[in-house]
């Protein structure tokens, strides 16, 4: 808010934020922009005339899995991935799966497993030793409650069991299947070897390359299930990545394996009905020292895609002229006004660079002696929060809060980890929900957010920095490009959101170390920080018209 | 010296073997003392510094340090998970669901 008198410099009044209500120049964005001059009103205790809105271009964000976390059939083998943190004995096996309750029948002439439901562990563990003598040959277990290590001890704690199975009922009875208990701290070897996996499933030779897929997606975990799918008979058909149409007519698939082309080159995407200004898109990051975890995240095959569109109304403006008793004013181009807003910092003049990293976009102005360009391109915060999200299993909203904020793992009530190994004690106990997870700190009441996720704080922190460089600083670089380069020594000024987040503005210094910039921190008025320059370069630039 | 071990203050046969299985789940030592003390007195004996007992209808999970009441409690009838729950407090393992 600003009073502007004309022929007077603007009087700044006040900044306030809130939570958008629609993506950039929608209608549905102009509930939130009423509810923030309200709020921002009350406060003064006076109500503005007059809306100054900068020249805004819609982006949409989304991340996309391409594959299933949990149950996949590949090559007609389905596989079960139990989350058990105790199995049971050690081995593998392979045998026809059987419900318990049919044990009691005469015994088939072939190896079974049982799939124990939930049951008492007494019960199960009495029909099956009565089975064993009666002469079944049980060579492995699925038991579907927490009660492996008990029934092993029951029975034959030798036996490969697997406890902890989610929906034992869709196990197709009578199919083959094999089962592998690894060691404690290894991972399954034999069903992640896809020739000793098709042996023990017996796939005809013709099929078992097709195993390959399922064997892999077994790599890294210490107990698994492998069933022999007879009605699917090969590999099964995944769902196919979209496509993106460049400026020069080829096609580029939005999937793991591709890189999102220059600034601008994309003119079209596949089931998206707009005019494209910009698209970029980026998969989950890869964990650099760590193979089991970067094929986890492969497999899931993930990408985030944002996409920068022209807008062919005002629906905006509309709205808020529909709602709001004073005038709706169009200022001039979202990157002019960071420009002007961020020439408020302090020290810095006339900013001949601005990059201005806010939810949607990167946007990087130059403006120099001999040329003035404006670069938007799609995909910034909002982008970093679906990567985040993807990666926790968390909702964007609290991925936001993920990548805002340092972990910690939480090794006793008392012992906290950080990301770079040190460890801090608590003088009360954390609660018992947070105990052995990952948990997001500086919640605003104190306490920790614990996740599910199972990486530690030191893996998240680099998965987390690498998803800030590549969208963020390999933005940036798509703009630079896009710009023809940027003079060296100059001084750059970073602004929006992402400016505010200290690991942001360092992976993008480091990215940009080759061009030897100062790049600096905006400082809007000297005392909003990076955020709200758009919105002080308006009032400044329509200042200059009255 | 005392091995390592969560003790379990309770005379309730049933209780007991609930719990007793929760722990041998988790593969994780459980020391029973068949004697009227509170969780925390229990957790005092331990040598991993926590103890369960009975409250009433509650079965409950004390700290010997840090906290003189509960760190967390269920009714008796949830054993097998409380159980399961201090066990995994023990092996440093996410507790799961226990209930309130």
């Amino acid at each position: 808010m600003a009073r502007l008198v004309a022929g007077q410099p603007p009087e700044h009044l006040s900044v306030t934020r809130g939570p958008t209500t629609g993506a950039k120049g929608t209608a549905e964005s102009a509930q939130g922009v009423l509810d923030l001059i309200e709020r921002a009103s009350r406060r003064l205790g006076e109500a503005p005339t007059r809306i100054l809105l900068a020249d805004l271009h819609p982006v949409e964000t989304g991340l996309r899995a391409l594959a299933a976390d949990s149950e996949e059939d590949l090559g007609g083998v389905g596989i079960a991935r139990p989350v058990s943190a105790t199995p049971s004995g050690v081995g593998a096996a392979a045998g026809q799966l059987i419900d318990l309750a049919e044990l009691v029948e005469d015994p088939l002439p072939v190896p079974v497993i049982p799939i124990v439901g939930l049951i008492d562990f007494d019960a199960a563990a009495a029909a099956l030793n009565a089975a064993r003598a009666a002469g079944w040959q049980i060579v492995a277990i699925i038991v579907a409650g927490d009660d492996g290590v008990l029934i092993g001890n029951r029975v034959d704690a030798t036996l490969p069991i697997v406890d902890e199975v989610a929906d034992t009922d869709e196990l197709p009875r009578g199919a083959w299947a094999a089962v592998e208990v690894a060691p404690l701290g290894a991972a399954v070897v034999q069903l992640a070897d896809p020739l000793r996996l098709a042996v023990l499933l017996s796939l005809d030779p013709t099929r078992a390359r097709g195993a390959r897929n399922a064997a892999r997606a077994l790599l890294g975990h210490r107990a698994g299930i492998a069933v022999r799918r007879e009605a699917s008979g090969g590999a099964t058909e995944q769902e196919q990545p979209r496509l993106a149409t460049l400026s020069d007519g080829s096609t580029r698939a939005i999937d793991i394996t591709t890189t999102p082309p220059g600034v601008g080159e994309v003119v079209a995407i596949e089931g998206i009905d707009a005019d494209l200004i910009d698209a970029f898109w980026a998969p989950l990051p890869e964990a650099i020292d760590d193979a089991a975890l970067s094929l986890r995240l492969r497999q899931r095959r993930a990408v985030g895609l944002a996409v920068l569109a022209r807008r062919s109304d005002r629906a905006l403006e509309q709205a808020l002229a529909d709602s709001f008793a004073g005038d709706v004013v169009v200022v001039a181009a979202e990157t002019a006004a960071a420009v002007a807003g961020a020439s408020t910092t302090p020290g810095a003049g006339h900013a001949p660079i601005v990059i201005d990293m806010g939810g949607g976009t990167v946007d990087l102005h130059v403006q120099l002696d001999d040329r003035d360009v404006a670069i938007a391109t799609a995909g910034a915060g909002l982008l970093v929060d679906r990567i985040c999200g993807a990666i926790l299993g968390i909702d964007p909203l609290r991925a936001e809060q993920a990548k805002r904020h340092p972990s910690v793992h939480v090794e006793t009530p008392f012992i906290l980890r950080h990301e770079d190994g040190s460890r801090t004690f608590l003088t009360s106990p954390a609660a018992p929900q947070s105990v052995a997870h990952l948990c997001i700190t500086e919640r605003q009441d104190g306490s920790l957010d614990a996740l599910e996720s199972d990486l530690a704080p030191e893996v998240w922190a680099r998965l987390r920095r690498a998803a800030k460089r590549t969208i963020i600083a390999g933005n940036l670089r798509r703009a630079i490009t896009a710009a023809g380069g940027l003079p060296r020594g100059e001084l750059a000024v970073l602004v929006g959101g992402c400016a505010e987040d200290a690991e942001i503005v360092s992976e993008v210094s480091l990215a940009l170390a080759d061009l030897d910039l100062a790049i600096a921190r905006g400082d809007v008025l000297g005392q909003h920080g990076p955020r709200a320059a758009v919105a002080v370069g308006l009032v400044l630039l329509h200042a200059e018209t009255l | 010296m005392s091995a390592p071990a969560v003790v379990l203050a309770s005379t309730n046969a049933e209780l007991i073997r609930l719990v007793a299985a929760a722990f041998e789940e988790e593969a994780v030592p459980l020391q029973v003392l068949s004697e009227p003390i509170s969780a925390r007195a229990a957790a005092v004996r331990s040598p991993l510094g926590i103890g369960l007992g009975v409250d009433g209808a509650e079965l409950v999970v004390a700290l010997s340090t840090g906290t003189t009441g509960a760190y967390f409690q269920g009714p008796v009838g949830d054993a097998r998970l409380l159980g399961r729950a201090a066990a995994r407090l023990a092996a440093r393992r996410p507790l799961g669901d226990f209930g309130t």
